[in-house]
C-alpha cells in the first residue's frame, strides 16, 4: 500500500540536499528559527516511532489519531510540524491543514472555525467540490423552504447553516458569499446579504465532515497545531472556553466516526503544562484525561552523549559545507563534545533543547571554517594557542566557581568560627614563607583571633597579628581598640620581645569612626581586604595548581604588607 | 569474600589529574606510550608501572588495549575541570566489591592510621578472606591510596556519604515515576517534589545539598535537565540552584548506577 509505504519512511532524512535549501536551512537554525523546510531530524527515536504507528493505524484502519507533542521551548515541536507538513505536501493525496492558536476576529476562538478556514483558504477548490457532492442527493428544483427543510431533516443541522447551503447551491448573487460562510471566513457583510445569524460551532462540526466525507481524493487529512499552549496564555476565560469546548467536540465527533482518516498533531510547550492540564480539567474532566494519555514528551538534547552529539554535528556539517561549498577538517567526536560543553557553559552536563546545541555547534561549525588551515586537533600552534586559551577560560571559570563556593562556605560559617579560618590559612602561608608561627608569648590563654610569627631569617621583625572579624562598623572599631589592648598588655608582659602590630579587616566595614581610630594608633599597621579576601579564604580549598596561582596573584600586594613575597 | 585485587594505585589526586590531562592531550595513545607517561607521573619501576596503568584501566578510568584512551566518565570530568574525587567515587561505587571494603576500611580506621597488618587482621574479624600476607598487603595499600584519593574536605568516609547521595537519588527517581505514572522524560515541579520526598523522610536541606550534587555531577546529570517558566505560571514556587531557578525537574532514564 502507497500510503503505508510513505508513512513508514516519514523520517528518512534527505541525503542529497539542494544548496538553497542547505542556505535555507543553516540560515533559519542561526537565527534560532526551526526550518520551513527542514531535511533532518535526528535521535528523538520514540516520538518519531510513535508519530509513524498512529498514523499507520490511522491509514490501514480509516480511524482517527490523535497526538499531543509536548517539550521544553527549543526542543524540537515545530520542527516535528513542518517536517510532517513538508513530507506530506508532496503528495496530492494528502490534505495539510497547519495553524496555530492564535488570535483571530474571523474565527472567534473557536477550534472548529479555525480549521474550516484553513481548509477554506488551502483547499478551495477541493472544499468546494466536497460541498457540491455533499448536497446532489437533494433535488436542486425544490422550492426555498423544502430545500432548507430537506437539508435540516437529512443532515440535523440548524435553519442559518441550511439557508447558507441554500444559497451556496443556488448559484445566484449570494453564492459567493454563502461559500465564506461555509469557509468560516466571513464578515458582517456576508450575514446581512445572506439574512442570517452567525454559524454556531455544530455547524462547522457538520461543514467540515462534509468536506472529509465528500472530497474527491481520498487520503489522510493531517491536522497540525502549533502553539497549543497559547489557549492559556493569549485568551482569556471566555475564549479559552469556546476553544476548549470546540476542540473537545471536534475530537469527540471524529473520533466516533470510524471513517474520518485524520490524524491529529498539536505541539505543546510545557512550560505551560500545569497550566494546560488545569485549564482544560476546569472545562472538562474528561477531556484531559483523554489529552494526557496521548501527549509525546520530545526528548531533550545530551551533550554529554557522543552518539547524540555527533548525529547532529555531521547533520549539521553536511549542510554547512553544501550551503557555503566548503570541505571542513576532519574532526574528532570527543574534541567536538569537548567544546560544545565548553559552549553550553562548562560547569554541567544537563541535557538541553535542541535549538541551544544547535547554534552551539553552528558556533563550533563556524570556527572550523575561519581556520580552513588548521583543525580543532592538530597540533600546530594555532592549536596550541587555542588549547592554551580554551585551558585559560576553563581555568577562569574553575576559579569563579572556587569562589562562589568560598562565599557561600563562609556565609554558612558560624560567626565564632570564622577568625579560626583566617588563622589557619595564615598559618599555613607563614610557614610556606620562612616563618614559624608560635603562640602568642605573654597571653595566658590563646586567642583564636591572634597569631604570633617569628622570621627564620635575620632582618625581619615577628609580627603580632590580629584579626578583625565583624559585621558592623562598630564591632570592627572596638576590635581595634582590644586590638591596641592586647597589645599593650603583651609589651608589658614581655617586654624582651620586639615585635610589629598588624590588624587584619575587611574594608567594607571601615567607616569614618574606624579610621580616625585607626590614625590614632599609628603603630598598629592596618591589613585591609578588599575583593582579594575571599581568594585568601580560597587558598584552604583550592587543588589545581594554576587555580592557585590566580588566588596568589591576586592576594601578592595584600601579602606583600606582611612581609609576604609571592 | 576477598578483597579486591586493586594492587597500585596514585598516592595523590594530583598526579592522577596530571596523567588524565596528558592522555586528554595525546589521545589516542599507543600502550607503551602511556606506559612511558605513567611512569615519568608516578616515578615507578617498570613492574610496577604495567601494574598502576592495568589498576587505572581496571577502575574505568582510562580504556583501551593497544591504544589508551579516556573513559567516557574521565572524558567527562576533564572537559569540565571536576573535581576527580567525585569521579573515583563514581567509579568505585560501580565495582560494588572495591566499594564494600573502601567504606569497611573507612569504618575500621576513619584516620588511616593502623598498619597494614593489623587492618588486615580486622578485615578477616569483618569476614574477609585470609590470603597470603604479601598479596593482602600490597591490595591494602593501593586500596588505602585509593581512599586517601577519595577524601573530600577531610570526610572520614566519603564512601558512607556516597551511599547516601544513591539511595538519596533511587528515592527521587520513585517519587519522579509516582509522579509521572512511570513515565521517563516527563518534566515534573520541582517544588512538589521536594514535598513528596519530605513525606519520604528527606528533610529540605538533605534535599537541596544532594539535588545541588546531582545537578552538577557530570555522570549523572548527563540524562537529567532542569528548566523554567515565566513568572505567570511559576504557581508552585521556583527552585534555586546558584543563581538559576528552576521549576521542572526531568530525568529522561533511570538514574540507578550499573554495578560490576
Amino acid at each position: 500500500m502507497k500510503t503505508l509505504g510513505l508513512i513508514q519512511n516519514l523520517f528518512t532524512n534527505i541525503e542529497l540536499v539542494d544548496k538553497n535549501d542547505a542556505i535555507a536551512e543553516i540560515s533559519a537554525m542561526r537565527n534560532s528559527q526551526p526550518p520551513k523546510r527542514p531535511s533532518f531530524i535526528v535521535n528523538q527515536e520514540d516520538a518519531k516511532k510513535h508519530i509513524v504507528t498512529e498514523m499507520a493505524n490511522c491509514a490501514q484502519n480509516n480511524m482517527f489519531s490523535y497526538i499531543v507533542l509536548s517539550g521544553d521551548v527549543g526542543d524540537g515541536k515545530t520542527l516535528f510540524l513542518n517536517w510532517i507538513y513538508r513530507y506530506f505536501s508532496e503528495h496530492k493525496e494528502f490534505h495539510m491543514i497547519k495553524f496555530r492558536v492564535e488570535e483571530s476576529s474571523t474565527v472567534k476562538y473557536s477550534f472548529i472555525k479555525m480549521l474550516v478556514a484553513e481548509v477554506f483558504k488551502r483547499y478551495n477548490n477541493t472544499f468546494n467540490e466536497a460541498l457540491k457532492n455533499a448536497f446532489k442527493i437533494i433535488d436542486d428544483n425544490l422550492p426555498e423552504d423544502e430545500y432548507i427543510g430537506k437539508i435540516i431533516e437529512e443532515y440535523h443541522v440548524s435553519n442559518e447553516l441550511a439557508r447558507t447551503v441554500y444559497e451556496f447551491h443556488r448559484n445566484g448573487k449570494a453564492t459567493m458569499p454563502a461559500f465564506r460562510v461555509l469557509g468560516a471566513c466571513y464578515g458582517k457583510t456576508e450575514l446581512a446579504k445572506l439574512k442570517i445569524n452567525n454559524l454556531k460551532d455544530t455547524d462547522y462540526h457538520k461543514v467540515f465532515e462534509w468536506f472529509q466525507e465528500y472530497r474527491i481524493t481520498k487520503g489522510l487529512i493531517i491536522i497540525l497545531l502549533d502553539e497549543f499552549e497559547h489557549t492559556y496564555l493569549s485568551l482569556t476565560p471566555a475564549m479559552r472556553k469556546s476553544f476548549m469546548l470546540s476542540y473537545k467536540n471536534f475530537i469527540d465527533r471524529t473520533a466516533a466516526d470510524a471513517s474520518r482518516k485524520t490524524v491529529l498533531i498539536a505541539a505543546s510547550t510545557e512550560q505551560y503544562q500545569g497550566q494546560l492540564e488545569k485549564g482544560v480539567s476546569d472545562i472538562d474532566r474528561a477531556l484531559w484525561s483523554r489529552l494526557n494519555g496521548h501527549i509525546v514528551y520530545l526528548a531533550q538534547f545530551r551533550p554529554a552523549d557522543d552518539k547524540n552529539v555527533s548525529q547532529l554535528f555531521d547533520e549539521l556539517r553536511k549542510r554547512y559545507e553544501k550551503a557555503y561549498d566548503i570541505n571542513l577538517p576532519d574532526v574528532n567526536p570527543s574534541t567536538i563534545r569537548k567544546h560544545l560543553h565548553f559552549k553550553l557553559g562548562g560547569d554541567t552536563t544537563l541535557e538541553c533543547s535542541y535549538r541551544i546545541a544547535v547554534s552551539s555547534l553552528l558556533v563550533i561549525l563556524e570556527e572550523l571554517r575561519s581556520a580552513p588551515s588548521s583543525t580543532l586537533d592538530s597540533q600546530d600552534d594555532k592549536h596550541m594557542k587555542e588549547e592554551n586559551h580554551e585551558h585559560y577560560k576553563i581555568i577562569q571559570q574553575q576559579y569563579q566557581k572556587l569562589i562562589e563556593e568560598t562565599i557561600k562556605d563562609w556565609d554558612d560559617t558560624h560567626y565564632n568560627n570564622r577568625p579560626g579560618k583566617i588563622k589557619s590559612i595564615l598559618e599555613l602561608l607563614f610557614n610556606e614563607h620562612k616563618y614559624t608561627v608560635k603562640p602568642v608569648p605573654g597571653l595566658n590563654k590563646q586567642r583564636v583571633d591572634a597569631l604570633f610569627v617569628e622570621p627564620k631569617v635575620n632582618g625581619k621583625p615577628n609580627k603580632f597579628i590580629f584579626i578583625a572579624i565583624a559585621t558592623t562598623a562598630k564591632s570592627l572599631t572596638s576590635k581595634l581598640i582590644r586590638c591596641n589592648n592586647i597589645r599593650d598588655e603583651l609589651v608589658k608582659a614581655v617586654p624582651e620581645i620586639d615585635f610589629q602590630t598588624y590588624f587584619i579587616y575587611q574594608a567594607n566595614l571601615a567607616n569614618k569612626g574606624f579610621k580616625l581610630e585607626l590614625n590614632k594608633n599609628t603603630h598598629i599597621f592596618p591589613i585591609e581586604f578588599e575583593s582579594e579576601f575571599y581568594d585568601l579564604l580560597a587558598l584552604n580549598t583550592v587543588k589545581d595548581e594554576n587555580v592557585k596561582q590566580i588566588l596568589l596573584s591576586n592576594l601578592k600586594d595584600t601579602l606583600a604588607k606582611l612581609d609576604i613575597s609571592i | 569474600m576477598k578483597i579486591y585485587s586493586l594492587y597500585e594505585f596514585s598516592s595523590t589526586i594530583e598526579q592522577l589529574e596530571a596523567l588524565l590531562k596528558a592522555v586528554d592531550m595525546q589521545q589516542k595513545m599507543d600502550y607503551d606510550e602511556a606506559l612511558d607517561l605513567v611512569r615519568r607521573i608516578f616515578g615507578k619501576r617498570p613492574s610496577r608501572t604495567k601494574i598502576l596503568l592495568k589498576s587505572f584501566i581496571k577502575l574505568g578510568l582510562l580504556q583501551g588495549k593497544s591504544q589508551v584512551i579516556l573513559s567516557w566518565e574521565s572524558q567527562l570530568y576533564v572537559d569540565l575541570g571536576k573535581d576527580l574525587t567525585e569521579l573515583l567515587l563514581f567509579l568505585t561505587y560501580k565495582t560494588s566489591h572495591l566499594f564494600s571494603i573502601c567504606k569497611d576500611i573507612c569504618e575500621i580506621d576513619p584516620d588511616l592510621v593502623l598498619k597494614n597488618p593489623e587492618l588486615l587482621e580486622k578485615l578477616y574479624m569483618k569476614g574477609y578472606a585470609r590470603e597470603k600476607l604479601a598479596t593482602g598487603r600490597e591490595k591494602i595499600y593501593a586500596i588505602k591510596r585509593l581512599i586517601s584519593c577519595c577524601r573530600i574536605k577531610r570526610e572520614k568516609n566519603p564512601f558512607k556519604k556516597y551511599e547516601e547521595y544513591i539511595n538519596f537519588l533511587t528515592i527521587l527517581e520513585s517519587q519522579y515515576l509516582l509522579m509521572t505514572q512511570g513515565i521517563f522524560g516527563k518534566p515534573v515541579v520541582i517544588c512538589d517534589l521536594m514535598g513528596r520526598m519530605k513525606e519520604s523522610g528527606i528533610e529540605r536541606a538533605v534535599f537541596d545539598h544532594n539535588i545541588f550534587r546531582l545537578h552538577y555531577d557530570p555522570i549523572i546529570a548527563s540524562s537529567t535537565s532542569f528548566s523554567s517558566v515565566i513568572k505567570d505560571f511559576a504557581n508552585a514556587g521556583y527552585y534555586k540552584i546558584n543563581q538559576s531557578s528552576y521549576y521542572y525537574l526531568k530525568l529522561s532514564e533511570s538514574l540507578a548506577i550499573k554495578r560490576r
